[in-house]
């Protein structure tokens, strides 16, 4: 026989708009209180006790919808915006950290990077070996190049680059972005 | 009904300032808020009971009250939220009193003057 103290409850809950988490304190706090009700009305059967629930406490429609009140739409969407900007926020930190991802323009590492395919540069890694490919912002250049690693001087901090069709260039390893770990053929 | 519907609001806007009289004495919990409050008001605010919980999450949402303790009633399963008074709380309810004495105040006035 279902308790018709959960059904009142359900009915409640089902017109209301609370999230989880705060439906099942609300459910656990409610149902408390409707068991004193039905404690102190001495009713046993089910119909009747559910016609008193409405009476004392209010029909579910009318409770359902203001526990929704005290949850306004407004206040919803707030928390669903900044539950968004911090997971921009994060990807921010990540993209800035981590990893980020290039569209090459060029075909300064083609094959292996062809022009017009994204590639995902690994920030954290410092050490870096002949063949690896790397981004690095050239001298007197914002953008950022792809160059294959001819060499690099552990001692002077500098790496040697090749790149298609262009003289070797050396740069200082505060001016390399990362190594590319993937790309998009 | 108008005039029902009249009442209704007014007594909803007055269970407020006497739910944060009750919780200035000691802390509650629910059931125990709302028999309290209709027994010591004669039955004038014997408000469906399930507009208590609304106006306390309210409350508890803005600061004037707090759950102080939880603790498990006799029944197993289910969990009592005592509330309490903050210290906000208990500064919106001086000035809440100090509001009603003055419309009572009011009220007395030109009524009794229409009375006379």
């Amino acid at each position: 026989m279902p308790d018709p103290i959960d059904e009142y409850l359900d009915a409640v809950l089902r017109r209301s708009a609370l999230p989880a988490a705060r439906a099942r304190v609300v459910r656990a706090e409610l149902k408390d209180h409707l068991a004193e009700l039905v404690e102190a009305s001495k009713l046993s059967n089910p119909t009747e006790i559910r016609a008193m629930l409405e009476e004392q406490f209010g029909t579910p429609a009318h409770v359902g919808r203001s526990l929704t009140a005290t949850y306004p739409p407004k206040s919803r969407a707030r928390r669903w915006l900044i539950r968004c900007a911090v997971a921009a926020a994060l990807l921010l930190g990540v993209r800035a950290t981590v990893a980020e991802v290039f569209y090459t323009v060029g075909d300064s590492v083609a094959p292996e990077v062809p022009a017009g395919s994204r590639c995902l540069v690994f920030k954290l890694r410092t050490a870096y070996t002949p063949g690896d490919i790397i981004a690095f912002h050239p001298d007197a250049d914002t953008h950022t190049w792809l160059g294959v690693v001819k060499s690099a001087d552990p001692v002077g901090g500098t790496i040697t680059i090749s790149r298609k069709n262009q003289p070797d260039m050396t740069v200082s390893r505060w001016q390399v972005v990362g190594r590319v770990v993937a790309n998009t053929r | 009904m108008p005039d029902q519907d009249n009442r209704s609001q007014f007594l909803k806007g007055c269970a407020r300032t006497l739910v944060l009289r009750l919780l200035s004495q000691r802390p509650m919990y629910g059931y125990e808020l709302a028999t309290a409050l209709a027994s010591r008001s004669d039955g004038i605010f014997a408000l469906g009971q399930g507009t208590l919980y609304p106006l306390l999450y309210s409350l508890e949402q803005k600061g004037l009250v707090r759950v102080s303790r939880e603790e498990d009633s006799p029944e197993q399963g289910r969990r009592r939220r005592y509330y309490a008074l903050t210290p906000a709380g208990r500064a919106e309810l001086e000035a809440s009193v100090s509001t009603w004495n003055e419309i009572a105040r009011g009220m007395r006035l030109v009524l009794g003057a229409n009375n006379a």
